[in-house]
């Protein structure tokens, strides 16, 4: 029966398409259902790796700009969670998986989020930031639920963030005018700090080489510059600030990554090299002839001797150009002092006279708790050239070495004992008197050679035989590092000048005695900030304060300087702290004693015009101490900071300061550290030697700089730099924070 | 009879499959443009998504921005570029709207609507006073632009004005710190672009519905260039809350 009836259905012709409809309707059915949800994943996929991509990258720029690594989390996670939200209904997502990477130092990373230390593979190579974040979805099929119920979807995106860079051109540089009065021609520039490998770490000890576009900038850096430049390279890589010429901001381009500090550089030709004068002419002031051996047989003469017979034939300035006529009755001898030397140094390794003087200091090296100079600044002494000018005058060879340094005797109030003793130089060019105090630098300790070899005969003068072996010279000196600061015993500053002079009680046989820990009073360098909105001069540059008013806890410490600018207008820089009126004489007349002074807060007088109650409370019990300048009564020619910070040097963020730091069972000072053993942190106290810009409108400094020489004591006049510095607007020459490289 | 019965047997089945096939065709008609439509809307919307994410990459990478039609050449060779030459490249908005509509092809432009914001956390509630404003800022203070553009059907954009009414920014997406714009804006600097990329989808439904449907997409990306310093700046967008377009990380801005 059944047999029958399948072959009557088998031979029914009937309703044919009907079946073959109802037989195709399945896969039909599936094609399409396939198809649309097909469509569906596709879409929700689309969305999902847009969401893990947004957040990755959301993620990288967060952490490069915060250093935060719970902001970049956060941020990642948030805009995830904005562009998920998109997905349909009938999309469940899971919360993301957010992984961190992070190879910088703790205080690039942050530490609240967990994150790796090591790349992760999907990272690019050498990035500093890398954030993965991955996600996973649960779709539920539509049509083809039936047979498929749900499609799960997963996506993975990193970002890897470098440091960008910011840009900076000389052109921007808006530096004040005031510079020091010194005989050395000086030239303040300011350099990107070199950072380490990883791109994370600023190596404060390292300075650049000046490249050769340095060649043609402003100022005596331009004797420093190599013969080559990196490649792409196309202007020099110190931006020119100011020099003691009176020249101003151009010159010179640096590029910054973010956070990358900035740090200055003071380069100075040593020793009146044209003492009162702006031109490059050496003179010779006295000279060694000898008429028989260009090696022996020297006797000093005044320069401009007058070979016999009388009377002479008056050749040029240099005896090398000139050419008597052979039975000329005389011939008037000159010596040359090498280029940029008029006051010679020696070489550290050797103590032979080095042909070059000119000294480059680094401001970053006090952030390493190192004096802020640089290698080619040794011991100043007088020195006789190596070079010999030879002449022959009526059938007589003459062999001529100059005595430097150079500066005419004549017409300069300069008190110098090279001058006045110079007689002792014969034979004996490191005489008593000479100025045998340099500056320490980087890794100095382990190069550096016994002096005494070459001061053999110099114990009245205090410079010699501390120790045979050991001696440095000076040790630890002058330097405004906390981590260098060692009190100075109540030494008292030269009243001639306290800011710029050494205490002459430094120079003396018990300084040489404590060979690491001398008595030292001054600092070599303040850079001290002046807010975003200081006066400026017509040229745009910041003006240097008449003074500070200084704010010291109950001890007495100085924990932060404020800024004043006679007779002028301006946005206090630390509001709430000073009351700007001014009397005739142009001084605050409201405090005139530290006890009455006491901060209570609440209002202040800001910007001259309005009391405005402000909040900020921070110096609340503290005391504003009116230090009325030096020269009372002249209220803008003083420009110096409060005398006593000059050997007292100051932290902000520590209070006590000046006691340096010696680790327990050490020899030596820590170096890099304050006083009471805590890291240095330069962008918390940028008077340490680096600043950052990264301030908008961009913030202003005042440098004051001295090259650690001084009038009183020392053989010169020095009164060095004293300037400001403007960072650049960023906005006009950002270069970008670093595109990201997406992966995944 | 016999003859009857013959003819309506042999007649009776001739025309069964057009009938069997007139059924079965709307089944098949609607089957067929239903799973047509459906993929031409996800394939739409896939597209615009796309064009959202892929203008908020272009504004992201943009040093600055503009609504100008044509972008902002910085040399050429009648005035190439000199040491006092700006460095910014400035992005045409305009430019990125027309690509965009060539990027929807082969769907139709006509009516696309892009609406680009940047919403940049100017300083946060802890920045010091200003000499203009020395109190305390109670919450954080924001910088936001806008520029809203619309394609016409032969892919040209629209260039609004600096006045003009804003889609994104007029639905307060700063209102709450967990969700929304201000969520990924937590510290001073920090920015979001927001790209919301729109079209009316018409398709076959529209034959038969008298309101397309509109589809939208939006992106959200972080200003690639952002800084402690530095903001994305827009010129002639409407500005939403602040005069000027500054922000510092130090929280001491100054607008």
């Amino acid at each position: 029966m059944l047999v029958s009836l399948i072959r009557k259905f088998l031979r029914e012709r009937r309703a044919a398409t009907a079946v073959a409809m109802a037989i195709l309707t399945v896969p039909l059915l599936i094609a399409a259902s396939a198809a649309v949800d097909f469509a569906r994943i596709a879409s929700a996929r689309t969305l999902l790796q847009a969401a893990v991509d947004g957040a990755a990258v959301a993620g990288g720029g967060e952490w490069q700009m915060s250093e935060s690594s719970t902001s970049a989390y956060n941020v990642s996670s948030n805009e995830f969670s904005n562009t998920g939200a998109q997905l349909p209904s009938f999309v469940e997502i899971s919360p993301p998986t957010i992984k961190l990477a992070c190879t910088g130092n703790a205080t690039q990373c942050g530490s609240s989020a967990p994150y790796s230390t090591t790349l992760f593979t999907t990272c690019a190579a050498g990035v500093e930031y890398c954030v993965t974040v991955s996600a996973t979805a649960i779709l539920k099929n539509s049509l083809f639920g039936w047979l498929i119920p749900t499609t799960l979807l997963s996506a993975s995106s990193t970002d890897s963030v470098g440091f960008g860079t910011t840009g900076f051109s000389g052109r921007n540089i808006s530096s004040g005018r005031e510079f020091g009065s010194a005989g050395d021609i000086s030239g303040i520039y300011a350099y990107a700090v070199p950072m380490d490998a990883a791109g994370g770490t600023p190596n404060y000890n390292e300075m650049p080489t000046a490249n050769s576009y340095c060649a043609n900038i402003t100022g005596p850096l331009q004797h420093l510059a190599s013969s080559t430049s990196p490649a792409g390279v196309t202007a020099c890589n110190f931006l020119f600030v100011a020099d003691s010429l009176g020249d101003t901001g151009n010159g010179g381009a640096i590029s910054l990554k973010p956070n990358q500090p900035i740090a200055f550089s003071f380069v100075n030709e040593t020793g009146a090299n044209g003492y009162h004068s702006t031109e490059s002419t050496h003179y010779t002031d006295n000279i060694l002839v000898s008429t028989t051996s260009s090696s022996g047989g020297f006797t000093y003469y005044p320069d401009g001797y007058l070979t016999p017979p009388t009377p002479p034939v008056i050749c040029g300035r240099h005896q090398r150009d000139c050419t008597p006529s052979p039975g000329s009755p005389g011939t008037a001898l000159y010596g040359q002092c090498p280029n940029h030397t008029l006051y010679g140094s020696i070489d550290y390794n050797n103590g032979t006279p080095v042909t070059d003087s000119l000294n480059q200091y680094s401001s970053a090296y006090e952030v390493a708790g190192e004096p802020p100079t640089y290698e080619t600044n040794h011991v100043l002494v007088p020195f006789v050239t190596t070079q010999v000018v030879t002449q022959n005058v009526g059938g007589t060879t003459y062999y001529v070495k100059a005595v430097c340094p150079n500066y005419p005797r004549s017409g300069t109030s300069i008190n110098a004992p090279v001058s006045t003793n110079y007689s002792n130089t014969v034979g004996n060019q490191f005489a008593a008197g000479m100025n045998t105090f340099s500056t320490w630098f980087p890794t100095g300790l382990a190069n550096q050679v016994a002096f005494t070899d070459y001061f053999p005969n110099n114990a009245a003068c205090g410079i010699d035989d501390c120790s045979p072996t050991t001696d440095i010279f000076p040790p630890a000196i002058g330097g405004c590092s906390p981590a260098r600061s060692i009190n100075d015993n109540g030494v008292t500053p030269s009243s001639a000048d306290p800011w710029w002079n050494w205490s002459p009680s430094n120079i003396s046989p018990s300084y040489c005695a404590q060979e690491q820990a001398p008595k030292y009073s001054d600092c070599a360098l303040l850079i001290q900030p002046l807010g975003t909105n200081p006066p400026t001069d017509t040229n745009g540059g910041a003006l240097v304060p008449d003074y500070y008013n200084t704010i010291e806890d109950g001890s007495g410490n100085i924990i932060a300087l404020d800024p004043v600018y006679d007779g002028t207008t301006y946005t206090d820089l630390l509001t709430g702290v000073q009351i700007n009126n001014t009397d005739a004489a142009g001084y605050t007349p409201t405090y005139t004693t530290p006890s009455s002074s006491l901060i209570t807060n609440a209002t202040t007088i800001h910007g001259d015009s309005t009391a405005t109650p402000y909040a900020n409370t921070q110096y609340v019990g503290d005391y504003l101490v009116v230090q009325i300048p030096s020269t009372n009564g002249v209220p803008t020619s003083d420009h110096n900071p409060p005398l006593y910070t000059s050997h007292k040097c100051y932290d902000s963020s520590v209070a006590v300061v000046d006691k340096g730091y010696r680790p327990a069972g050490s020899s030596v000072d820590a170096l890099g550290y304050n006083a009471d053993g805590t890291a240095i942190d330069p962008v918390a106290n940028p008077q340490l030697g680096a600043v950052v810009c990264n301030k908008n409108p961009p913030a202003s400094y005042a440098l004051y700089w001295n090259d650690l020489g001084t009038y009183q004591a020392d053989d010169l006049g020095y009164w060095n730099a004293v300037t400001t510095f403007t960072c650049s607007a960023p906005a006009t020459t950002n270069t970008g924070g670093g595109a990201s490289l997406l992966s995944g | 009879m016999r003859k009857f019965r013959f003819s309506r047997g042999k007649l009776g089945r001739r025309g069964i499959a057009a009938v069997e096939f007139a059924i079965i065709v709307p089944v098949l008609l609607v089957l067929f443009m239903g799973t047509i439509e459906m993929l031409t809307a996800y394939r739409t919307e896939a597209k615009l998504n796309a064009i959202a994410f892929n203008v908020a990459q272009m504004v992201a990478l943009a040093q600055s921005v503009s609504t100008a039609n044509a972008p902002i050449a910085n040399a050429t060779a009648a005035t190439p570029l000199t040491a006092d030459s700006p460095t910014v490249q400035v992005v045409s908005l305009n430019d990125i709207c027309r690509g965009a509509a060539k990027g929807l092809a082969p769907f139709p432009p006509g009516g696309m609507t892009l609406a680009i914001a940047s919403i940049t956390e100017e300083q946060g509630p802890t920045a010091q006073p200003t000499s203009g404003n020395p109190a305390y800022a109670a919450t954080p203070t924001y910088d936001e632009w806008e520029s809203d553009s619309t394609a016409a059907a032969d892919g040209s954009c629209s260039t609004p004005s600096p006045s003009a009414t804003t889609t994104i920014l007029s639905g307060s997406p700063l209102t709450t710190a967990t969700t929304g714009a201000s969520s990924m804006v937590l510290n001073p600097c920090d920015n979001v672009i927001i790209v919301q990329a729109s079209v009316p989808y018409a398709g076959l439904i529209g034959l038969f519905i008298k309101h397309p449907l509109t589809l939208t997409q939006t992106a959200y990306v972080r200003w690639a260039y952002t800084l402690p310093t530095t903001e994305l700046q827009c010129t002639g967008c409407t500005l939403v809350s602040a005069p000027t377009q500054v922000c510092n990380a130090d929280n001491t801005s100054n607008n």
